[in-house]
């Protein structure tokens, strides 16, 4: 149930005290692309809120998953390979996060109104939002013995993300420089992926294109992340 | 002889530090096999390659008759690990922390519940089945460790340091189960710095130290090769000590003094008949904390 609660309430909180306030400063609704403020911004934290909740589940819950508690190590001893954990964190993460984006979209279309079909494909967008993010997180973290630098992490890197990469503000009302760094992260695509799905707009190859890029970051953080796990669990 | 593990030259290095230098091991089908040594001896270390999660940095090792390098999967498949640490979940119930456990070996869930019944009764932990890991004494921790060792009905079974930190009580209760499981067949590799518990479960040993083996053989017999059949334990007043040319050898510890004889009362007479009052004294078997005393100067437990 606690999933369920801080999977919605922490992302419709903040909506309503972050959104709705930036709204009201956007003084050209038409720049947005959608019908209103709500329905851009109500995708875009969707989808950005999975992307931070991402970041995090990568940083220290990562490292007591990996160093401190017993769980990981127990399971390298079965027939499970250190491999397996690893595509095992990912596959739970993505499933937590869908399921409580499910509970965030039920809310989302009480304000909304229902939008097709294809809205319902928006919170397992936000699940992979979310590995795609912590995917190469985790190839750092899984490397570190210790949390000192996650802070830094946090606050230089996954916030920004969360507030920069079109959750609130368009990215292409941003100077070019800056909308394309947004651009080569996870964060952008799942938030306009989420927010075509959610505006009825979401045409088949612009949408792969985002799924494309989601995957290669899932799959790249994979990769390197095998190192940090196989040192953590089998030196 | 079938042999559960077989080890030739193994060596574990973290960076330029050796761990373990250089160890052979046969370990047969069915015995309880003993890895005594002192703390940072290398038994961990030793452990966890042929649980086959930590890799050797060089030598052969066989486990189950398959190679531990290539069959990882098959051979982890018919083992049960006890490790230093238990690891349990804390959050989950006693039960849940088996029927977890069940799954990662691929059993079904109703196969795993039937499972999970016998080796909590196994375990004498059946009346806390639905309780928190948490709220469980160190003893019982252990035994449900033990218990989740089990749960694939493993032919090897890897205990490291299975009684460390727990009181006699618990201790025996525990030797209790480990004597029942080698009553069954199975065969046990367990390491401790406790030589009685060497000398209760072992039929063989190996002596550890610096990540070498320095002694092998069954307990009596190395009891035999390397000490005295008594030792007399002494303590003398404030100043006074033994020496000279005498018909037993003497030890000098911090706080007591070991004459090693075959006939403890004998050397007891001797060392009175030179003047010497002790001030207590104990004339007891030879163990394996002697043999470990005889060959390193040291103490295994401190
Ligand atoms: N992962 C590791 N990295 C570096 N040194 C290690 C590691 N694991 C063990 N050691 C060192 O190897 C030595 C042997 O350790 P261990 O196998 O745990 O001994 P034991 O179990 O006999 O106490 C110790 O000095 C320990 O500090
Ligand atoms: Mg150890």
């Amino acid at each position: 149930m606690s999933i369920v609660l801080s999977g919605f309430l922490n992302p419709v909180f903040t909506m309503l005290t972050l959104g709705w306030g930036v709204g009201s400063l956007v003084d050209d609704p038409a720049a947005l692309g959608t019908e209103d403020y709500v329905h851009f911004v109500g995708p875009g934290v969707l989808a950005g809120s999975a992307m931070l909740q991402g970041g995090f589940y990568s940083l220290w819950q990562a490292l007591g998953a990996l160093r401190w508690e017993g769980m990981y190590k127990n399971a390298v001893r079965t027939p499970a390979s250190y491999i397996d954990v690893l595509t095992g964190r990912l596959v739970w993460g993505f499933l937590r996060l869908t399921f409580s984006s499910f509970a965030f979209l039920v809310v989302l279309l009480l304000v909304i109104g229902w939008s097709g079909w294809a809205a319902l494909l928006a919170p397992f967008v936000a699940g992979l939002t979310g590995m795609a993010t912590a995917s190469p997180i985790l190839a750092y973290s899984s490397a570190q013995e210790n949390d000192k630098a996650f802070p830094i992490i946090s606050r230089l890197i996954v916030t920004p993300l969360f507030v920069f990469s079109g959750t609130f503000t368009p990215v292409d009302s941003m100077p070019d420089f800056i909308a394309g760094i947004v651009k080569a992260f996870p964060g952008y695509h799942g938030i306009e992926l989420a927010r075509d799905l959610l505006n009825e707009r979401a045409a088949l190859g612009p949408s792969l294109g985002h799924l494309a890029v989601l995957l290669v970051w899932i799959v790249g953080g994979w990769i390197l992340a095998r190192a940090g796990f196989r040192k953590a669990l089998t030196s | 002889m079938e042999l559960a593990v077989e080890a030739r030259a193994l060596s574990k290095r973290f960076g330029d530090f050796v761990a373990v230098d250089g160890i052979d091991l046969e370990i047969r089908s069915g015995e309880t096999f003993a890895l005594l040594g002192p703390n940072g001896a290398g038994k961990t270390s030793t452990m966890r390659m042929v649980s086959t999660v930590s890799p050797p940095t060089s030598g052969s090792l066989n486990v189950l008759g398959m190679d531990a390098s290539g069959y990882g999967r098959q051979i982890r498949s018919q083992l049960g690990v006890v490790p230093q640490e238990d690891q349990l979940d804390s959050e989950l119930s006693v039960r849940e922390n088996l029927m977890i456990h069940a799954r990662y070996f691929g059993q079904s869930w109703s196969d795993a519940g039937r499972r999970a019944e016998d080796l909590l009764e196994f375990a004498q932990l059946t009346d806390r089945s639905k309780a928190r890991v948490e709220t469980l004494s160190g003893g019982m921790k252990r035994r449900l460790t033990i218990a989740r060792a089990l749960v694939n009905e493993p032919q090897l079974v890897l205990l490291d340091e299975p009684t460390t930190g727990l009181d006699p009580q618990a201790r025996q209760l525990l030797w209790d189960r480990l004597y029942e499981l080698k009553e069954r067949g199975v065969t046990q590799l367990l390491t401790t710095h406790y030589m009685d518990e060497a000398e209760q479960l072992a039929d063989r040993l190996v002596v550890m130290d610096g990540g070498k083996i320095i002694a092998s053989g069954s307990p009596t017999s190395l009891i035999e090769e390397s000490t005295s059949a008594e030792v007399v334990e002494l303590r003398l007043p404030e100043g006074v000590t033994i020496d000279g040319d005498l018909p037993f050898q003497v030890e000098t510890l911090r706080n007591k003094v070991l004459l090693y004889a075959d006939d403890g009362r004998a050397a007891l007479s001797h060392i009175q008949e030179l003047g010497i009052e002790p001030t207590g004294s104990l004339i007891r078997r030879s163990t394996l904390e002697d043999v470990f005393l005889a060959l390193t100067g040291r103490q295994l437990v401190d």
